[in-house]
């Protein structure tokens, strides 16, 4: 005979929270595609430019 | 005065051309000369807007843009080493016997790898014209490649595989390379099969036709169209996909695009940073519909849009003695893999990958060795001639 049988606060385990908040919309639009793309699409143009900028001169060795 | 003495010289020329009696207009020479379908104003048309055509592209001076196989090529083959990465211990026992013809024999032994088999033997022959390789391994599956070159423009190959509790593979191919323009047209596992309703002949199987044409000295552009029949009960499946590539006047950066027709667009970019130093970075986007279940019963009650995606970052070291190629890419994957010649005979590779988010990794270590089938080779391997001299440097 345990207290969470009979229901008693305070005295059973927790129960499991149920997320009835709605989401933000920063949760929304990171779960949506687009920001798969913008995320992707930025790394892309970073890379590029990183590779074109001179601190991937600096990483290749004068020899 | 230099003027009348040369219209008083192309006089008689000119009156012969005319027509002598405007009722009979009989044909003059130049008019004689022409076929029927140079006469004919429909075809005449379609002629001679081809022409126009033709010498406008030759007035553009536009150069062969390379395959659609190798349109990002620079990356995915020479910086990335996804192609060169393999698990476990490995050995490479190379032998070649010959240079020009080349033929060489090949021995793989590998433990704890899921991709490689404990044990492979391959050949491969080379002329000017033929290339052929065939592998079989412990499992006994065979592969065959052959292509042979009719000219510099046409190439067919073939790829063979029957592999041991797997559906065999056959693929044929037919290149041609323009002098601005690429055609490729493969077929997997081609068939043909009557229709019992019909009566019609009907083709199973994958067909791909592809063109690439340079627009500019710089820019090309392709398309792909595929169909695909593997059962005979299904309809066909067919997509177009869409390519780009764009080379720098000076060829040290490379940018190329591919709008897939399975809904993937992938974007490269490379550059030769110095003579030994190449980068490049690869972004794949994937667009599919997943389906959206009833959380209570489980069947299925909708599509949703996903994208995935992944950006590759890469460098490849290119030394004397030893390649290095590192990777790093947004799902938290790190990369390496390095080959260096310790002797002229040996090689040493190693590849290790660390996956941050799965917490996982993969190490590889391996020997290469070359020896030489005939005394030539032999001498050569050693920086020697064939009289025993060291072999000089060809001049630049």
């Amino acid at each position: 005979m345990s207290a969470s049988m009979f229901g008693m606060p305070g005295m059973g385990p927790e129960p499991t929270p149920v997320s009835n908040q709605p989401k933000s919309r920063f949760q929304l639009f990171k779960e949506s595609p687009a920001y798969t793309i913008l995320v992707n699409g930025g790394l892309f143009i970073a890379g590029v430019a990183f590779i074109q900028s001179p601190f991937m001169d600096m990483l290749a060795p004068q020899l | 005065m230099s003027a009348t003495t040369a219209t008083s010289t192309t006089t008689p020329v000119e009156i012969n051309k005319l027509p002598t009696n405007p009722d009979v207009s009989p044909m003059t020479q130049e008019q004689t000369k022409n076929s029927f379908w140079s006469s004919n104003p429909i075809s005449s048309f379609v002629i001679d807007t081809y022409s126009q055509l033709h010498n406008h592209r030759k007035s553009l001076d536009l150069i062969n843009p390379g395959t659609v196989e190798n349109l990002n090529k620079e990356v995915s083959r020479d910086v990335f080493l996804q192609q060169y990465f393999f698990t476990g211990l490995r050995a490479d026992l190379n032998k070649a016997f010959a240079l020009n013809p080349a033929f060489q024999t090949s021995h793989t032994f590998s433990i704890g790898s899921q991709s490689l088999p404990n044990y492979a033997f391959s050949a491969l022959f080379a002329d000017d014209n033929l290339f052929a390789q065939g592998n079989i391994d412990n499992d006994y599956s065979l592969s065959g490649r052959l292509n042979y070159g009719w000219n510099k423009t046409n190439i067919s190959k073939i790829n063979l595989q029957i592999a041991n509790g797997q559906p065999s593979m056959c693929q044929l191919e037919q290149d041609y390379q323009g002098s601005d323009y690429s055609l490729n047209f493969k077929s997997l596992n081609p068939g043909f099969n009557i229709n019992n309703k019909t009566g019609s002949l009907e083709f199973s199987g994958v067909a791909v036709g592809s063109l690439l044409q340079s627009v500019s000295r710089n820019l090309s552009l392709g398309l792909e169209v595929l169909y695909s029949k593997t059962q005979a009960s299904a309809p066909p499946d067919t997509g177009i996909s869409y390519l780009t590539r764009y080379v720098s006047s000076k060829q040290d950066w490379i940018f190329s695009g591919q709008l897939q027709a399975n809904g993937s667009l992938i974007a490269s970019f490379w550059k030769k940073v110095s003579p030994n130093v190449e980068a490049a970075i690869e972004t794949t986007l994937q667009a599919s519909m997943l389906p959206i279940n009833d959380p209570m019963t489980g069947t299925p009650i909708g599509i949703q849009p996903t994208v995935e995606g992944s950006t590759t970052l890469g460098a490849k070291y290119e030394y004397r003695q030893s390649i290095y190629r590192g990777t790093i890419d947004s799902k938290g994957k790190v990369a390496c893999f390095l080959e260096r010649k310790v002797l002229p005979t040996l090689s040493i590779l190693f590849c290790g990958e660390i996956d941050h988010l799965k917490n996982e990794n993969k190490l590889g270590c391996g020997l290469q060795f070359e020896t030489a089938g005939n005394q030539e080779l032999l001498m050569m391997q050693q920086g020697l001639d064939a009289e025993g001299n060291p072999l000089q440097a060809p001049v630049q």
